[in-house]
């Protein structure tokens, strides 16, 4: 979640940490080299397919998943992980496009001039006992500690433990060094948006704010009793109705207790009554369906094969205040997706409440919060984070984070305008996020979190140069990310950079699913620490691949980047 | 023929409605004189001889309008100086002339017959008549079942088409002659035809309101039809060997028709959810006995006396309804258009009763002038 501090009549800020800035340009500096690129054709495709071949052979490159690509067929995303004696190096990755025997593309992120010493001297429990103690994690916080080789950020390696957790209002990872115990970095891996069947009415209807949103809620029936429980699509949706018991909610998303059939969302009419349960279990599934019918991915992790349970109600609206600001921004302001936290590492999305009345936000001029589950986008933003996290699991901060934002904006947008007729207004599809939800609340304030079509004018940069460069929000993901937001919209509708004041001629909304689609193909495949420039080549790249050497989709998207200041 | 025609002369001229060139008339007697008009004061236009044949072109109370064959003058006779005879005048071979007097040697004058009943053109004589046969209908049974259920919470609805389809059948039929060319028989008919319905419709979408999937499908299903058709005929024998008979009446048909049963139709479609196809169809065949109406024509050609072949045309409709329970009830038509051929027997009538007719006037010789 983004500007998650200015709120009547609290002022919170979720202090983030960031041990280590991970800068997007290539390392400076004497030890290791770490080389981020995309070898497509000629010479360097072959020496890069060599060295992979190489390196596999010497298993310093093993193969994690294999990815048929859903788009064109016959291709192969080979994913690869970086070892160095035997010790996974964080951020090292190769991702091999393949058709058939031959290698057509190469997306490396490899490090080399490692020298470590890769025996630890902490122990398992030593390192848990550092991330208890950097993070306030409770005891009985379930930690899976790997151990890996750590790129700092001035090119020298440390031999670290790995630890991450959900901790109700963030999830930290944290890099321990093995050897000293010292914290070599730590992010949030929180991911927030901003922050049968049956039929119900939408939480905008209900309020009275639309007519006509009515929607089928694919459903259960057991026991004469409907549960949130889609068994019509050809993965597993459960809406999980916390009904305002915060301790309870937390406890799911950790893992602190399972998961229980007591919590899903029910309903004893033939009409879905709650408005809530209504969007969010509906608003997942038309996720699901966009990503299918447009992407030909099959749910997550393109199996079918990760279920996702939905929490809406963490809090009750009249509680409000009784919250700490953090629990306020998390569980109020916010929505997030929490990959493999519950208690059997379930993939878990959490839709906040939204704000009681007379409160608003002081952002962008004054916004009223309603239920994070009105807004369709805001869903389908975190339900992209899942795909992501079985994907390229793009890090989360600095510009790989930015990347991560942005990917998840951008098939947000692609969902809406799938899903909803274009226009402005609620329940339209434009080019902005969340604004379904997040109202304007004066005149002149307003509505929606972040803009594709001025950046500015919601305070994000548009252009790499007026990027965030400080430390807060991992690295202003939920800033930055707009770069590539706007990058996504020119390519599109086309339009003036504001900033560098260059034109790109766009494709055209009629067009706007091949951008998508080089979007979804390029962002699925770029190595965990992609950066802005990768991003580009890879998306020029697929353009190529999709729709041809100098086509217009491949035009509009190298001009999109380059207005962007983007190289 | 030449024959039936003589006989229903003489009721002709009561009508005086003659075609010229269809009869003539011969002359009784020598010196009978043609007029211009018919006047006995009017002037003599040729005298005849006795057996001189003219052509009838015209007739009043009284006097013969005629024209001498050979002369081409026209003139009138007195209807009591000549005797009618079937045919055209043939100008006897040789030199007659316009009074020539040579005549059929010992033809009797003859009045015409006055006919107590004008005998109609193809009397009708047999008993009665049977037939068997088959026949290809062209059936006008084509209907559609509608249904509709609640389905992810919307209305599912299908529209089963049963199409109408040509069939085969055979046909059994008799009749009995009770007046003149009038019968009342009946006939039976029995078709039955296979044929695979087709089902479109729209089936709600199990995941978005109003965006309903196509449905599409089929199965195959039977209609049966026994039907009775009492029929009035009137029978007119064209020729001695040929006989048309067009015959009109109440029809009633026993259908057996597969419909489906309420909620029958099971579906299968599967995500995304682009269309929805009919797996299987759960059916009843329903019987129903339906009253209409019927209409045709039967022409029979007689190799014997009473056995011959013959073809037939029909058309007998009737409607009928089935009731579904909780859907519309399903309306069809029995019957169609029938063409068939078959076995034709006609029962001829005992010799004894067989005049329905007057006396036969004399027959009158052909003139058959002698060189």
């Amino acid at each position: 979640m983004r500007r998650i501090s200015r709120i009547i009549p609290i002022i919170l800020v979720l202090s983030i940490g960031l041990g280590v800035y991970l800068a997007a340009q290539a390392p400076r500096g004497v030890g290791g080299t770490n080389e981020r690129l995309l070898a497509a054709s000629g010479q360097s495709l072959r020496d890069w397919d060599d060295r992979v071949i190489s390196m596999e052979r010497e298993r310093q490159m093993r193969l994690r998943t294999v990815q048929a690509d859903p788009l064109v067929p016959g291709r192969m995303h080979e994913r690869l992980d970086q070892y160095f004696r035997g010790v996974r190096v964080q951020g090292g990755e190769v991702v091999r496009e393949t058709d058939g025997q031959m290698t057509l593309s190469v997306t490396a992120s490899v490090y080399s001039g490692i020298d470590v010493d890769t025996n630890p001297t902490l122990s398992p429990e030593q390192a848990i006992r550092v991330y208890q103690r950097e993070t306030g994690a409770p005891a009985d916080t379930r930690l899976k500690p790997e151990l890996v080789v750590f790129p700092r950020n001035d090119n020298t390696y440390a031999l670290t433990y790995r630890l991450s957790a959900f901790l109700g209002n963030e999830a930290p990872v944290v890099f321990v060094n093995a050897k000293t115990g010292a914290v070599e970095w730590r992010y949030n891996n929180l991911k927030f948006q901003q922050a049968t069947a049956l039929v119900g009415n939408g939480i905008l209807a209900s309020e009275g704010l639309v007519s006509g949103d009515q929607k089928k809620v694919s459903c259960a029936v057991q026991g004469g009793s409907y549960l949130a429980w889609d068994m019509i699509r050809p993965t597993t949706f459960k809406t999980y109705d916390l009904k305002g018991n915060l301790t309870r909610a937390k406890d799911l998303l950790d893992g602190r207790i399972p998961i229980s059939q007591s919590d899903m969302a029910t309903n004893s009419a033939s009409t879905w009554t709650d408005p809530v349960v209504v969007d969010a279990h509906t608003y997942v599934g038309w996720a699901y369906d966009y990503f299918y019918t447009r992407h030909g991915w099959k749910g997550l992790n393109n199996q079918n094969g990760r279920p996702l349970y939905v929490v809406v109600h963490p809090a009750n609206r009249s509680d409000f205040t009784k919250y700490s600001a953090a629990d306020q921004n998390t569980y109020y302001m916010n929505a997030f997706y929490c990959g493999q936290c519950g208690y059997a590492f379930e993939d878990m999305l959490m839709l906040g409440e939204g704000l009681p009345p007379n409160f608003y936000a002081t952002d962008l001029g004054g916004q009223t919060v309603d239920y994070a589950a009105a807004a369709f986008d805001v869903v389908a933003h975190e339900y992209t984070h899942g795909v992501t996290d079985y994907t390229s699991a793009l890090v989360y901060a600095n510009e790989s984070g930015a990347l991560n934002e942005a990917f998840s904006d951008i098939m947000s947008i692609g969902a809406e305008f799938f899903q909803q007729a274009a226009g402005s207004g609620l329940l339209k599809a434009e080019y902005l996020e969340g604004e379904d939800a997040w109202r304007a609340r004066f005149a002149g304030s307003l509505s929606g979190l972040r803009s594709f079509v001025d950046p500015i004018a919601y305070g994000d940069p548009d252009n790499y140069s007026k990027r965030y460069t400080g430390t807060s929000d991992g690295g202003g993901v939920h800033t930055n990310s707009s770069i590539a937001n706007h990058a996504f919209y020119l390519a599109v509708e086309g339009g003036t950079n504001r900033t560098s004041g260059l034109t790109v001629a766009g494709v055209g909304s009629a067009n706007r699913d091949k951008i998508e689609k080089v979007f979804f193909r390029s962002f699925t495949t770029l190595t965990s620490n992609a950066t802005f420039s990768l991003a580009r080549a890879k998306t020029i790249q697929d353009a190529r691949t999709l729709y041809g050497t100098g086509s217009t989709v491949e035009t509009a998207i190298t001009q999109a980047w380059t207005a962007v200041g983007v190289f | 023929m030449l024959k039936r025609i003589s006989l229903f002369l003489p009721a002709l001229l009561c009508l005086s409605v003659l075609a010229a060139s269809a009869a003539s008339v011969r002359v009784k007697a020598d010196n009978t004189p043609m007029r211009a008009s018919g006047s006995p004061t009017a002037t003599v236009v040729l005298t005849l001889k006795a057996g001189a044949v003219l052509d009838l072109l015209d007739a009043n109370r009284d006097w013969y309008k005629v024209r001498d064959p050979q002369s081409k003058k026209e003139g009138f006779v007195l209807v009591a100086a000549v005797e009618l005879q079937p045919g055209p005048a043939v100008p006897p071979t040789g030199s007659q002339q316009a009074t020539g007097t040579a005549g059929a040697k010992g033809a009797k004058p003859a009045t015409p017959a006055k006919a107590t009943r004008p005998p109609s053109k193809g009397d009708w004589t047999d008993r009665g008549y049977f037939s068997v046969g088959g026949f290809y209908e062209t059936g006008v049974s084509d209907f559609t079942q509608t249904q509709s259920w609640l389905s992810f919470a919307e209305t599912a609805s299908a529209t089963i088409a049963f199409p109408a389809k040509s069939a085969a059948g055979f046909d059994v039929e008799g009749g009995y002659r009770i007046w003149r060319n009038m019968a009342v028989g009946v006939g039976i008919t029995s078709v039955s035809r296979s044929t695979t319905t087709t089902v479109t419709g729209s089936l709600p979408n199990p995941l978005y309101l109003n965006r309903p999937l196509t449905l599409s499908g089929g199965f195959a299903s039977s209609n049966s039809q026994v039907g009775i058709h009492l029929q009035v005929a009137w029978v007119v024998p064209v020729s001695p060997k040929m006989n048309l008979m067009v015959f009109a009446g109440p029809s009633v048909f026993s259908v057996k028709q597969t419909i489906v049963q309420p909620r029958g139709i099971s579906l299968s479609s599967a995500y995304p959810f682009e269309s929805g196809s009919i797996t299987s169809a759960s059916t009843t065949d329903a019987s129903k006995t339906a009253f209409g109406f019927g209409a045709g024509a039967d022409f029979s050609y007689f190799f014997s006396k009473t056995v011959g072949v013959g073809g037939l045309m029909r058309y007998a409709r009737a409607p009928v309804s089935f009731a579904v329970e909780g859907q519309p009830d399903v309306k069809m038509n029995a019957g169609g258009f029938q063409v068939g051929a078959g076995l034709r027997v006609r029962i001829p009538a005992p010799k004894k009763s067989a005049p329905v007719k007057p006396p036969l006037p004399p027959k009158p010789a052909a003139p058959t002038p002698k060189k």
